[in-house]
Formats: C-alpha cells, structure tokens, sequence
C-alpha cells in the first residue's frame, strides 16, 4: 500500500495534477466559447447536448495521454534511480512491486480523470446545463475503464521495455484500435495465409476508443457496447497478469 | 562465534564477462567485514547477489534463517519531495512491521545517524545528509546483518567520524556488518576481517591487527599487481 501511496504522492507533489485541471479547464472553456463551436451545414452549434460527447470523447483522449505519460515511466524510473534496491531487498517480490506501481499509476489517472470531468461539470452548471450531471458523473465509470486499461497495458510494457519503445507501441496500440472498423474492412478482402494472419492481428488490437465511445453512448442515452465493454475488463485482467509474470533480472 | 552467512563458490556471468567468479566467504556473527578491491573487483555485484538484487549463475549463499538485513546503497536515491521522516516512514512501511512505524523511534534512527525531524526535503540535502539517511532507513528493521556500500563516501570529517562511532555501537550491540569501502583508513578502524579482491576472485584476506603491514599498502601492493 505505502508503494501505491507513494507513487500518488510523487505525481501530487510534482504538480502533475495542477497540469491536468488546467487542461480540463482550456478544453472546456474552449468548448463552450464561440472557438468551440461546430459547424454543421453552415448552422454553428452550440448545443452542450450535441457537444458533449465530443467534449467527454476529448477529455478521455487527455486523459488517456496523461494515463500513457505516467505509466511508461513510472517503473522503469524506479530501476533507474535503484529505488528499487531498498524495495527488493526488503523481501518484495516483484509481482507486488510492479503491481503496486501499476495500482499507483491506475489511481493517479483515475484523480486527473476526476478533475477533467469535475471542469466539465461546473462548465456544465454555469452554461445551464445542471440536469446532465448525473449522466457525466456515470460516464466517469468508462473512463475509469479506459484510463485503467492503458496504465495497465503500458506498465505490463515498461517491465521489460524501454520507455520510449513502450509509449510508441501504446500510441500504435490506440491509433489502431480507434481505426479498427476500418482495418477490419481493409483486411476483410485478403486472401492465403497472410492475409488470415493480419485479420486475427486486427482482431488482437483493443479497442480502446470503443470503451471511450461508451461514456458518449451513455450521455446521449444511446445503447452500450457490451462487448467493448467485457473486453476492456479483459485487456485490464490479461495486462494485469502481465505485470505479475514479467519480471527483471536484476534490481 | 558461529556464522551468519556462507558463499560457497559464488559466480556470476554476464554474457562473455565473469563479474564474481568462484566465490567463498564465511562471514560471522558479530564481526565488521569488509569487502575490498578496486573498482570493477566485483564487490558490488557481491553485495547485489546477498541482497537478492541479482541471482547468483551458480554457487551457494546461506544466510542464518530469520536474519534481518539492512541495506545502505552506495548511491542513494529518495524521493526529492519527501522529508527524511517521510522517508523512514515510506520504508517503515513497507517493512510492514508496526512497531517499526512509530514516529519516535524513526525519530530516533534519524537522531543516531546524525539527522533531525524537521521539514526540509530530500531535495535540498546534501551528498552526507542522504548518506545518512540512507544508513538511518538501513537500520528500520533493527537488523542482525548490515550492509553498506561506501557507508562513509561523501560525508566531511566530522560525518566520518560520526558514522564510524555508530559502527563501532553496533558492532557493540552484537549486529554483523559488512562494508564495502575504498576509503581504507576508514576499514582499519571499525573492521574486524576482510578480503581483498581482483578481477571477480579473493586474491588475499585481511585481519586486523595480523601484520605490521598497513592495509593501504596490502591492498596497493596487491591490487597494483598486473
């Protein structure tokens, strides 16, 4: 726990969460000022109905950054600094120690994630729009899901992986998994044993965008994707075992 | 005296380079040991085989069963944005011992290596203070086995001095210790026993008091050698 604790305290005391609210407040002051303001068919909405799940899918997509941010680095700083000598020779194993990182990480994104929604909410309220809390208070569960499933994949990445390799293959990870429909369809025409061995890597790619889509779904009272959403439950279980299993070979 | 601790043909490989190689040491309770050599000799990759830090590719380490063992790094890292009694509490923690948590006997660790409660950072330490510190989180689990790697690099006159007084306590109060130090006046004064190591391997021992000779020119005459 004091490792967990200790990972949420280094990003507090590093103003790390300060960045996050900042950026809360510029997407949402920009969204609801005349710059944010779309243009369909020459009419400009405004519309915080038809602008909030732009605005919520946005803010995941920050979130998400900041989840990838924290957790690439958040254990391989700790073999660097050998801050991991004075853990690992107190007896912990490594399976507790990186999950106990990845927990830290989890949380920590879990806060900023907190904070960018709390912005959207007082936006919400002082542009008259008070009777939609409840809804963006329930899509705050998606993107607890969704922040979880990249801290978990990422630092599941960082055990073994460099940092910068870690972060390129997450963004890869996420571009891809928000262009999965369209891959899908690309691939649906190849033929022999390349083409079925790129259709199952397509298949293999998590959406993670869809899990981001559902808190929009949940807005706009639109159905859920319950198959988004057992698979995130998936990626975050088979991540987490992951980070238990991979290990280093010296402190 | 018993011992706390055997190396019994300890190696370790990376790839093509042979860091320790064929390793035998009968540590005992009690004593203060030291671990010399020039730099690359192979004593820390010792250290980092008894802690655990790095697996041995062969050979036998047998610690006493239930022996507590303290560690102070040769280079330190501690959170900047802590304050060393968060710091010992981090670690306090970690032990899980809730005895060990309490704040007036990690005040008093803080005390006996030199430090204060009081509010600065880790930040604005200097090189001693985290040395220090780094001895004081050593010594949460009131250990029977401590190990130390450059105890007294970076610290002035006076936090030399210090820090030797506090070995010499331990030593006192029954804890093994085992050193790992360039600065060789320092081993002649707080330590019993030791080897002195080339290349991976024990080219010589040292016990205090044996010989006429003084440690520093051993070691220079040995390690000098080609």
């Amino acid at each position: 726990m004091e490792i967990v604790v200790n990972v949420i305290r280094e990003k507090i005391r590093k103003k790390m969460l300060y960045v996050t609210m900042a950026l809360g407040i510029i997407v949402v002051a920009v969204f609801s000022t005349d710059m944010g303001s779309l243009t369909i068919g020459g009419k400009s909405i405004k519309d915080y109905h038809v602008l909030l799940p732009i605005l919520i899918n946005v803010l995941n997509f920050l979130n998400g950054a900041i989840a990838l941010a924290i957790s690439c680095s958040t254990i391989p700083q700790e073999y660097e600094r050998r801050t991991s000598h004075l853990i690992w020779s107190r007896g912990i194993s490594q399976s507790r120690y990186h999950m106990c990182l990845a927990a830290g990480n989890i949380v920590v994104s879990w806060i900023s994630g907190i904070i960018l929604y709390a912005t959207l909410g007082v936006f919400a309220v002082v542009n008259g729009y008070s009777n939609i809390l409840g809804r963006i208070a329930m899509a705050t569960v998606f993107m607890m899901i969704y922040s979880a499933c990249i801290c978990m994949l990422t630092s599941a990445l960082s055990i073994r992986i460099p940092t910068l390799f870690t972060g390129t293959i997450m963004v890869i990870i996420l571009v891809f998994g928000a262009l999965r429909d369209a891959l899908k369809l690309l691939t649906a025409t190849l033929t022999g044993v390349g083409g079925a061995v790129i259709k199952r890597a397509v298949m293999l790619i998590p959406d993670l965008a869809g899990i981001s889509n559902q808190a929009g779904n949940l807005v706009q009272e639109k159905p859920l994707n319950i198959h988004v959403i057992i698979m995130a439950f998936l990626v975050i279980w088979v991540a987490g075992l992951l980070v238990m299993i991979l290990r280093r070979e010296e402190a | 005296m018993s011992d706390i601790m055997v190396l019994k043909n300890v190696k370790k490989t990376y790839k093509e380079m042979t860091a320790v190689n064929d390793l035998s040491l009968n540590i005992k309770k009690g004593e203060v040991f030291a671990l010399l050599g020039a730099n690359g000799a192979g004593k820390t990759t010792t250290i980092k085989m008894i802690l655990g830090l790095a697996k041995a590719s062969s050979g036998d380490i047998e610690i006493e069963s239930g022996a507590k063992i303290g560690y102070s790094p040769e280079t330190p890292y501690f959170p900047e944005y802590l304050t060393g009694m968060e710091v010992m509490k981090y670690y306090a923690g970690i032990e899980g011992d809730k005895s060990k948590k309490d704040t007036a006997y990690l005040k008093g660790l803080l005390e006996l290596t030199g430090l204060s409660d009081n509010k600065i950072k880790v930040k604005n330490y200097s090189k001693g203070m985290i040395q220090r510190l780094a001895l004081a989180q050593a010594l949460i689990s009131d250990p029977d086995i401590l190990i130390l790697d450059e105890p007294t690099a970076g610290l002035d006159a006076l936090g030399r001095k210090h820090n030797l007084e506090l070995l010499k306590r331990l030593k006192e109060e029954g804890k093994t210790v085992i050193i790992n130090s360039h600065i060789l006046h320092d081993i002649e004064a707080v330590c019993d026993r030791g080897v002195i190591m080339k290349k991976g391997k024990v080219i010589d021992t040292w016990t205090k008091g044996e010989s006429e000779e003084r440690l520093e020119d051993k070691f220079v005459r040995l390690v000098g050698e080609e």
